[in-house]
């Protein structure tokens, strides 16, 4: 059974929780895992593996396609902050 | 016009003989929405103007004599997280307000391509996340046979509205049952097509080794004719792959007899006998399956081990691709935004712009995933996982279809699963191990319990949809 650390995964979510949904969460992931412990049980003959079926026929040609004007410009509506073409993000080095 | 006896066949029948129009039959789906949209609230919004131009230039084309589409002017409803390009598209989520959809999902394409009538886009559990569409960011959906109780979810206001009249048919989404549950609760048919079969660009990801788009319609019939639309090889999905097309007129054939004699259909013990379930749910699909039999299909007991697993399996590999696909609502990209430094941005707007089910799965996720957890949980699932397809194709080696319950119980009331969410994910028991195998897979309505309708579902071997809407057909 796991020891929850709810502080460390609220950071890596990057989420926040309320009181309110501190008070109630907690619970209902331990609920979860304890129903999804029965995995452990489960005698597994496969080893996980990472599947991808995809082929090379699967896929397309390695070539860059230009995005068209229209498509661009409903993009940038959508962003919350741009500037001369680009999207604009805070800071990510602190001065 | 009565919406709700008219079949997608009949309609184009009527149209093409001049007995009704495009625009009459947008009207009769306007009017009902209109009449019962306050008690039921299957949509976030409704596209009357563009709706209309469509049916309009459909009955144009038509009284000219001009060649028209294979779903000319028929409505259809959209389920909110699917893209329409310029229209507002929410996932029913409070975190993208007030995007709009920057090019059109590939199925959006397809549906305009043979001239159907977009009518509007319908309330669905927040990025699909639920089994009630109680966790909409913007108010739940009724179910249309008795208000007080939910239409299931997530895709539930398409299963809603096609219920009520209010659309000849739906897309709706299926990640683990999120087409085949609230069809079975609202007593309409839900296609969870092949993992494949159908492009996902344009639909907003939730858990993408298993989401899929598919149909909700009145009947199987329906279901087939936009499947054989929707369906087909992308080069915008690279895990869409090439198929023989669905054959809508080899399906609903009645009169042929010799197909369910050809037929062994298999009844997974593990699926009857589960705790929780609504012995009456249970009688009407055995009688059902009794019926199959003696118009001559085999019915043999198989026995699914795996599968008892199958939910656990599901709530551990879906959050976790949950919380890695929501990783994009950032704050930065598109929609809300709060907050200044990015750290901030991100906490603020992720905290203030998603609600409780979303945020737990999230959580639930980002632990399966994180260092010291993931073997026992992430990897683990994904081994169990393999384990379930590989039984399913087993079980397939022996019998032609698998056939059970779509859900243990009818429609709950609202608000009665919502603050548990063990018992709210009961309600998927049944439809995830299609979703974790990758099979097809139906829900058909049954009968009522209670007034309440119930589906039985049935599932086949892969790209096998043709044997499966044949024989959901014979329900």
């Amino acid at each position: 059974m796991s020891d929850l650390n709810l502080k460390n995964i609220e950071a890596l979510s990057k989420l926040s929780l309320t009181k309110e949904e501190q008070k109630a969460i907690p619970d209902q992931i331990e609920s979860i895992l304890e129903y999804v412990d029965q995995l452990q049980e489960v005698d597994v003959k496969v080893e996980h593996t990472h599947r991808n079926t995809l082929t090379s026929s699967d896929l397309r040609e390695d070539v860059a396609v230009e995005t068209s004007p229209e498509v661009r410009e409903r993009l940038f509506e959508n962003m919350p902050r741009s500037e001369g073409g680009y999207l604009e993000v805070p800071e990510v080095f602190e001065a | 016009m009565d919406i709700q006896e008219l079949t997608i066949e009949q309609a184009l029948a009527k149209m093409e003989s001049g007995e009704v129009t495009a625009v009459g039959i947008l009207d009769a789906c306007l009017k009902n929405i209109v009449d019962q949209e306050d008690d039921v609230h299957a949509f976030l919004e409704v596209w009357e103007k563009d709706a209309k131009k469509q049916a309009k230039s459909v009955d144009d084309r038509r009284a000219n004599g001009k060649p028209v589409g294979l779903l000319a002017g028929i409505p259809i409803a959209v389920k909110d997280n699917i893209l329409y390009v310029d229209h507002v598209v929410s996932g029913a989520s409070k975190i993208l307000e007030p995007y709009k959809a920057a090019y059109s999902a590939t199925v959006v394409e397809k549906l305009l391509a043979e001239d159907a009538v977009l009518i509007g886009r319908t309330n669905c559990d927040e990025f699909a996340c639920g089994g009630s569409t109680e966790n909409s960011g913007f108010g739940p959906t009724h179910n249309p046979h008795e208000p007080t109780r939910v239409p299931g979810g997530s895709s539930g206001g398409s299963a809603a509205a096609v219920a009520a009249g209010m659309c000849l048919a739906a897309l709706g989404s299926d990640t683990g049952g999120s087409i085949r549950q609230p069809a079975s609760f609202c007593g309409v048919v839900g296609l969870k097509p092949t993992y494949g079969r159908v492009s996902r660009y344009g639909l907003m990801s939730m858990s993408s080794s298993l989401d899929q788009i598919g149909p909700i319609g009145k009947n199987v019939d329906d279901c087939a004719r936009i499947l054989n639309v929707i369906e087909g090889k992308d080069d915008m999905d690279a895990t869409s792959v090439s198929h023989a097309p669905t054959s809508v007129e080899a399906v609903a054939h009645f009169e042929d007899s010799s197909f369910l004699s050809e037929m062994t259909i298999g009844v997974p013990k593990e699926f009857f006998d589960t705790e929780g379930i609504d012995p009456a749910v249970a009688e009407m699909v055995r009688e059902k399956i009794v019926s199959l039999e003696t118009r001559g299909a085999t019915i043999k007991e198989i026995s699914l081990a795996h599968s008892a697993h199958a939910l656990a399996t599901y709530y551990v590999l879906m959050p976790s691709e949950v919380s890695s696909n929501t990783a994009r609502y950032d704050g930065v990209r598109y929609g809300l935004s709060e907050g200044t430094s990015l750290d901030e941005v991100y906490v603020k707007t992720r905290t203030a712009g998603f609600g409780a089910e979303v945020k737990r799965r999230i959580l639930l996720g980002t632990f399966a995933l994180s260092e010291g957890y993931v073997d026992a949980y992430y990897k683990k699932s994904v081994a169990v996982r393999q384990e379930i397809e590989q039984e399913f194709l087993q079980a397939f080696d022996e019998v032609d279809v698998i056939v059970s319950p779509t859900s243990p119980v009818t429609a709950f009331k609202l608000g009665e699963r919502i603050a548990d969410p063990i018992t709210m994910y009961l309600s998927d028991v049944y439809t995830v191990s299609a979703n974790l195998a990758g099979i097809p897979a139906i829900s058909v309505p049954c009968g009522e319990v209670d007034g309440l309708p119930v589906g039985i579902q049935f599932m086949t071997p892969h790209f096998k949809e043709d044997r499966l809407l044949h024989i959901a057909s014979y329900i």
